[in-house]
């Protein structure tokens, strides 16, 4: 026992040793202590809200979506595929579950009654904060992905300092959250696939030479919208925030049932 | 000789290293697995760190890759370029993020599932538990 | 009923200001459809009468309580806590329960987070039936509720009624 885990450790250290040799010394992530930016960044930098560029603008000021959404719209199409089926197998564990009552035990569950009067507040604030990033993701850090992780907070909270009762009875249920998921995917779907129906190539965001379609650059008020992205980001959102709620409540359900035995 | 960059690079290099190290430890020598989920999730998020400090850009005026001006022409986008980071370690970054968040629910789904069937978490009892019921087929 | 909704729906867009720091037509748009979803899911729970959150009395009283007590009282309990730490005053660490008579919720969980942001004092449980905090105290020279109200709470009491109850 002691001997493998030596070796183990040993083997450990000489990894990571060659690995921190090769990304300092050998630099094969660029420089140490880079201060030139990489070519590929900087094209992204440069074409992402350029008017000059009228074919490979993506009308959106922050990179990140603009990578995510536009350049490498396909990747995170697959990303968010990869997201689902993890939440799909999670649920498909433990789908009998889904469609059981909690039991009621006589036991106390929740915590204290300062922290469910100060998780009120905070339930409401991630909530507000978590659907901001969504809605200004074009314009500000954030975006769906992340929106909807924070928004994953509020059902953890729920059911943590709360009982599962109570997020049902505000309205909280898997039902909906499952609808969430699956209407705003559909919703997602038809995003990318609305400029191949009017004529244009799939996951387009603005004009490209040969499909003069275009999503709506900016808003009345010339406040960007990145096209496609604002609504790319908006119903990623709802639909990794339905996810992970689904995944909490079974969470919460599994957890009351075996409190029960 | 090495300037302050270089040195700080360095130093921060061997701390992500020796995190990597406890993580990968963690990972194969613990038995229990709730241990190793939390070490697969503290490998991921140093993982993370490694990301943002490749795309991070050693020189002062440094900024994010946020454009506050709406209406660029030339001059004000190659100014936001001499100053801006990469966007591109920061956009693996934020999949990754909801990714390993969705995987570790898999896992942490899996490891309930696991533990309702053999009455442990931890590997080596289940194995010697398989054992014992291989056993008891022949 | 309805108007807990369009309070909490109110402050919500309040919020999302604070948070953005500009203003936009855009934001001007967005910020009612932010602030509905997270009325909509929490309205009903954040506030129990809405009236009262409109009340700018209040709000003066809150602000006039954050100044007092982070210049007045948190650097007096610092003083005193560090003096027993250097030895020259004297102290008694007990759990000692302290009865209040608070009758809405934020005012029970804003005279606890104060009691527990102040040093020498955490609030280590609750028992809202009775009206009883149960209070890690440094100085716990009494167990009588009462008289450990009279020293621990009293200091927030008046602030505390004046913004969340009456």
């Amino acid at each position: 026992m002691r001997v493998t885990g030596l070796i183990a450790a040993i083997s450990i250290l000489i990894v990571l040793f060659a690995l921190a040799y090769g990304l300092v010394v050998l630099g094969i992530s660029g420089p140490p202590a880079p201060v030139k930016l990489r070519l590929l960044g900087e094209k992204y930098l440069y074409y992402m809200i350029n008017p000059a560029t009228k074919y490979f603008t993506a009308e959106s000021p922050e990179g990140v979506s603009a990578i995510l959404w536009d350049y490498r719209g396909l990747d995170t199409l697959y990303e968010t595929m990869v997201l689902f089926g993890a939440i799909i197998g999670a649920i498909l564990v433990y789908r009998e579950y889904l469609y059981s009552e909690p039991r009621k035990t006589g036991k106390i569950y929740g915590l204290s009654h300062i922290v469910r009067t100060v998780s009120k507040i905070i339930i409401w604030l991630t909530i507000i904060i978590a659907v901001a990033f969504g809605f200004t993701g074009q314009i500000t850090p954030g975006g769906g992905f992340i929106g909807g992780a924070a928004f994953a907070v509020a059902p953890v909270l729920l059911v943590l300092v709360y009982t599962l009762g109570y997020a049902r009875r505000l309205g909280l249920t898997h039902r909906r959250a499952l609808l969430l998921r699956a209407s705003f995917l559909l919703l997602l779907l038809l995003v990318i696939v609305t400029p191949l129906i009017a004529g244009g190539y799939i996951f387009q965001n603005q004009a490209k030479p040969g499909s003069a379609f275009s999503f709506p650059g900016r808003f009345i008020d010339s406040t960007p919208l990145g096209g496609s992205i604002f609504f790319l980001n908006l119903f990623e959102l709802f639909a990794v925030a339905g996810a992970f709620t689904v995944a909490f409540i079974l969470l919460g359900v599994i957890a009351s049932l075996k409190e029960g035995e | 000789m090495m300037g302050i960059g270089e040195v700080f690079w360095l130093y921060i290099w061997l701390i992500i290293m020796a995190n990597m190290g406890l993580a990968i430890y963690g990972l194969i020598m613990r038995p229990n697995i709730l241990k190793k989920i939390a070490c697969l999730t503290v490998l991921a998020d140093t993982s993370f760190i490694v990301l943002a400090f490749i795309g991070y850009r050693f020189k002062y005026p440094v900024s994010p890759y946020i454009m506050t001006n709406w209406a660029p022409n030339n001059a004000t986008i190659t100014h936001f370029i001499s100053e801006s980071v990469d966007p591109l370690p920061p956009t693996l970054t934020i999949t990754a993020v909801v990714i390993n968040l969705s995987i570790t629910i898999l896992l942490v789904f899996l490891a309930i599932r696991l533990y309702e069937v053999y009455g442990t978490l931890d590997v080596k009892k289940i194995a010697m538990i398989k054992k014992e019921l291989r056993g008891g087929e022949k | 009923m309805r108007a807990r909704y369009i309070a909490v729906w109110l402050a919500g867009i309040f919020i999302y200001f604070l948070i953005v720091a500009r203003i936009t037509l855009f934001d001007l748009v967005v910020a009612p459809i932010i602030s509905m979803v997270a009325a909509l899911i929490m309205g009903g729970e954040v506030v129990k009468k809405p009236y009262k959150a409109f009340s700018p009395k209040r709000w003066l009283y809150g602000l006039a309580y954050m100044l007092y007590y982070l210049l007045i009282v948190e650097p007096t309990c610092h003083l005193r806590v560090a003096s027993m730490v250097l030895g020259l005053r004297d102290y008694r660490p007990d759990i000692v329960e302290v009865s209040f008579d608070y009758r809405t919720d934020y005012a029970i969980a804003a005279t606890a987070n104060s009691i527990t942001n102040t040093p020498g004092t955490i609030v280590v449980d609750i028992d809202p039936r009775n009206k009883k905090y149960y209070v890690h105290w440094l100085e716990a020279y009494t167990r009588d509720p009462r008289v450990a109200r009279e020293k621990i709470i009293s200091v927030f009491d008046k602030w505390i009624k004046r913004i969340f109850e009456d």
